[in-house]
């Protein structure tokens, strides 16, 4: 056969597709350190070590980074945030680079992690962790634990319910803080010729 | 090879409309044309046409790095001086290519020709990965065709395919093109589509919304780095306009990536000539003021390096005339081409475009107009590969 079997469209059409298991609610643990999940008594030792092991190896990739550190800890509160390692997304590592420095001549910051949380995976005995943060208090957040994402996770250390999205990973895009100095430098061309294609 | 006159669906409209294919007719002229469709046999379909785009994009990927060492044959691309490096680092680190779409000559009968290769923003895309799949099964419920007719276009999977190979995990795909263009915005929207179903997050932007930040790297409205764009708009005008010459330090990964600029021109059909002469799948091609232009015999196809569209193309000694398509293209130069005119069924004219995606030679769609430069008023008609008598 020479054409493709069937042909699933999620952007296009009328016909919406139903997302099944990314909303539902699932029962998770937060803690703010190992030390409160090995004192909880409902998780082995090796449950609750292997939890922040991944919640750390999940922080290193995933949160929030920002280019200057006086603008992570606007966000976060002074003394909260650390340098971060150049992840696979940021430009500086693509192929494609050349030398990219911030104002600081270094890397990246990115808050420290404040928290972890644990849910079960439909397999049993097997649990997901995610790394959590607090954001300084201000205006728009109330300082209470929160994923990468952005999703409000609980104020504290214990049980609660999150979205079974939560557990997932994030795409969490680098924030370029300096000002943008410049819009508009691509497109002029297109506006004068009928077709682009 | 066969063109044959079909009923239309009654309700094909209304189809177009639920899988989001709006652009589908211009001021009351159809551009989607299921009145009639061609029929293929599989051979023709996997002996001439498959294997001639394999063959062909074969022949492109081998002349990237011959152009890259030859700096007059950069020059007579015009490809800007400062891209140079931009280009040879691209295709270094082998930045994949989506796509591409190969216009091609075919009657049934003698070997594919490549006129020309749309390498950098192909068009028609929506309409022969996913509009001409569902004619199909509909004509075959209906009974137009027979069950078992088939259709070479399996160009859906093969972009989700090419977006899991290009896109990272985690990192933010950004899509763009130009205001003003309905049907543009359309076929990105598509692309999107297709790379959420390969699992990457993705944002739209405009092109005139993208912004440069002081560390030099192109931001979105949000302030979000871009860390990949792909983009329906030419290389062309991108490294002309005023945020080109930002592109080599951005680090931003393009789509299509830089070196496709060196076969997105029609300079490629005389690099081609020049560096695989008689090959039964080209066209004799030269440069406008290379002496050997003569050995056309003053009959050939005049094309500017960057047009679009059958724009400011002239055919130059068909039966002693000259036959002309206006437009505003013409100051980068000229390659001549051969003039191999398009076969005639029913006194239509039609162009195989043949798709390149992923690595592979994905699927056709076929346009036809009743002149033989094939121009943006040109409709789009589906075929299927049948191959008992019906």
């Amino acid at each position: 056969m020479k054409r493709s079997r069937n042909i699933r469209l999620v952007l296009m059409g009328t016909v919406a597709l139903t997302l099944s298991a990314c909303d539902e609610q699932v029962p998770a643990d937060v803690f703010e350190t190992v030390n409160q999940c090995l004192a909880d008594g409902r998780y082995s030792d090796s449950q609750c070590r292997d939890a922040i092991t991944e919640a750390e190896r999940k922080h290193l990739q995933q949160a929030p980074r920002y280019t200057a550190l006086q603008d992570c800890e606007t966000d976060y509160g002074t003394g909260k945030c650390q340098t971060a390692p150049p992840a696979p997304t940021d430009p500086q590592s693509s192929a494609q680079s050349n030398t990219q420095t911030n104002n600081q001549g270094g890397s990246f910051f990115m808050p420290f992690m404040a928290g972890y949380m644990m849910s079960q995976l439909l397999q049993p005995n097997r649990y997901a962790a995610q790394p959590l943060y607090r954001p300084a208090p201000g205006a728009t957040n109330r300082p209470d634990l929160y994923t990468a994402a952005g999703n409000r996770v609980a104020s504290g250390p214990g049980s609660t319910q999150v979205s079974r999205s939560a557990l997932t990973a994030p795409s969490r895009p680098l924030v370029a803080s300096r000002p943008v100095v410049n819009r508009g430098g691509f497109g002029a061309t297109g506006r004068s010729y009928s077709s682009a294609t | 090879m066969r063109r044959i006159s079909l009923p239309e669906r009654p309700n094909w409209r209304l189809r177009a409309a639920e899988l989001g294919f709006n652009f589908h007719s211009t001021e009351g002229v159809s551009y989607w044309d299921e009145t009639a469709c061609y029929i293929f046999s599989l051979k023709e379909i996997e002996n001439d046409i498959e294997a001639a785009t394999e063959e062909l994009a074969g022949l492109c990927y081998e002349a990237v790095p011959k152009i890259l060492a030859n700096e007059e044959l950069l020059q007579k691309l015009r490809i800007p001086e400062f891209a140079w490096d931009l280009i040879a680092h691209s295709w270094q680190s082998q930045d994949k290519d989506l796509y591409g779409r190969f216009d091609l000559r075919y009657d049934g009968a003698t070997p594919p020709k490549l006129y020309e290769y749309n390498a950098d923003t192909p068009t028609g895309l929506y309409e022969a990965a996913v509009f001409q799949w569902h004619w199909l099964e509909d004509i075959r419920t209906i009974g137009h065709l027979p069950s078992d007719a088939d259709q070479f276009n399996a160009i859906h999977e093969r972009l989700i395919e090419g977006f899991g190979l290009i896109g990272q995990q985690g990192a933010l795909f950004h899509f763009a093109c130009s205001t003003g263009h309905e049907e543009d915005r359309a076929t990105v929207s598509y692309l999107e589509d297709c790379a959420q179903q390969a699992s990457l997050d993705t944002a739209f932007l405009f092109m005139e919304e993208i912004g440069l930040d002081d560390d030099g790297r192109f931001v979105d409205k949000n302030n979000r780095v871009i860390t990949h764009l792909f983009k329906l708009y030419p290389w062309e005008w991108l490294l002309a306009e005023k945020f080109g010459t930002a592109i080599p330090t951005s680090g931003t990964c393009f789509v299509e990536p830089p070196w496709k600029l060196l076969l997105s021109n029609k300079g490629l059909l005389a690099v081609l000539w020049a560096l695989y002469p008689n090959h039964p799948n080209l066209l004799p091609a030269y440069f406008e003021d290379d002496p050997k232009a003569a050995e056309l015999s003053g009959r050939y196809a005049r094309k500017p390096i960057y047009g679009r569209e059958g724009a400011n193309v002239q055919l130059i000694g068909l039966n002693e005339s000259t036959i002309e398509a206006s437009g505003p293209y013409g100051s980068e130069g000229y390659v001549h081409q051969a003039l191999a005119p398009l076969p005639n069924f029913s006194n239509q004219h039609p162009v195989i475009g043949s798709w390149w995606v992923a690595g592979y030679p994905a699927g056709i769609g076929i346009r036809e107009e009743n002149s033989l430069i094939t121009t943006n008023g040109a409709r789009f008609l589906p075929h299927a590969i049948v191959d008992k008598e019906n």
